[in-house]
């Protein structure tokens, strides 16, 4: 093996929890990206009558911070942050993740809006690309 | 041949009323509603899509059994050579009595370009 090629690995090898990090990190905001305008598309559509979005749920959207699960993987979460905001009636029964529970399954009279299952589908192509470009970008540096 | 009407036939041999996007009518006792989640081209050869691959969510409403009609269902599916990608009990309703079940099925056809359907 050429030594320059050697050392390029060993330097790799030596950064690989900070590149493996942004990477995902680049992955989870593909994703949360995508997540949110698919979000958007359903909210209030198709209701019987006008819509009272507040948006809130929609700026409840993130991804968490990039962590190390229980299985050992890097990863990041997209989902929705808590609570409601105080003003509402309803803010101790009512949680965003029930809100959107409902509009991704339906229940009995309200059709299902699988937002989520659609941005998972659509995520898992784009996120890929994302992130091997910032593998290659960061690999790149070294 | 697509999955939503592939899915309509097998429920409706199972005796469960069927509809896709919502029940119009007043909802019985127990009934399946239909819809589409994602469809996707793959397989690409010469610029041409070689697979089409379609997934659909059933959501299973019923005040009796749900066990029972589930697995109904589920055989069914498997029976006919679908895919379920995912199973889930979304808990009991109280306002409406009725126990929702969730199950998605995927399924992956041809690209026939021959003809309009």
């Amino acid at each position: 093996m050429p030594d320059d090629f050697a050392l390029r690995l060993s330097r790799i090898e030596h950064n690989i929890s900070g590149i493996t990090e942004k990477v995902v990190e680049a992955g989870g905001e593909v994703a949360e990206k995508i997540a949110r305008d698919e979000l958007d598309r359903v909210i209030g559509s198709g209701t019987k009558f006008d819509s009272r979005s507040t948006g809130e749920l929609k700026s409840a959207l993130g991804a968490s911070p990039v962590g190390v699960d229980k299985k050992g993987f890097v990863n990041t979460k997209i989902g929705f942050s808590e609570p409601r905001r105080r003003r509402y009636k309803a803010k101790n029964e009512v949680t965003n993740a029930m809100i959107a529970n409902v509009i991704e399954y339906g229940k009995s009279g309200q059709p299902a809006k699988p937002f989520m299952a659609r941005a998972k589908k659509k995520a898992l192509r784009l996120c890929k690309q994302a992130m091997i470009k910032k593998f290659d970008e960061e690999v790149s540096k070294i | 041949m697509n999955l939503l009407s592939e899915l309509t036939s097998i429920i409706e041999s199972l005796d469960i009323p069927v509809e896709t996007g919502k029940l119009s009518d007043i909802p019985p006792d127990e009934y399946i509603v239909l819809v589409p989640i994602h469809d996707d081209y793959e397989l690409y050869a010469d610029d041409l899509p070689g697979a089409d691959i379609q997934s659909v969510r059933l959501s299973l409403y019923t005040k009796g059994n749900y066990i029972r009609q589930k697995n109904r269902v589920l055989k069914a599916l498997l029976k006919a050579g679908i895919l379920v990608i995912d199973r889930l009990y979304l808990g009991y309703e109280q306002d409406t009595g009725y126990h929702h079940y969730n199950i998605d099925a995927e399924n992956v056809y041809g690209v026939d370009l021959g003809t309009e359907e």
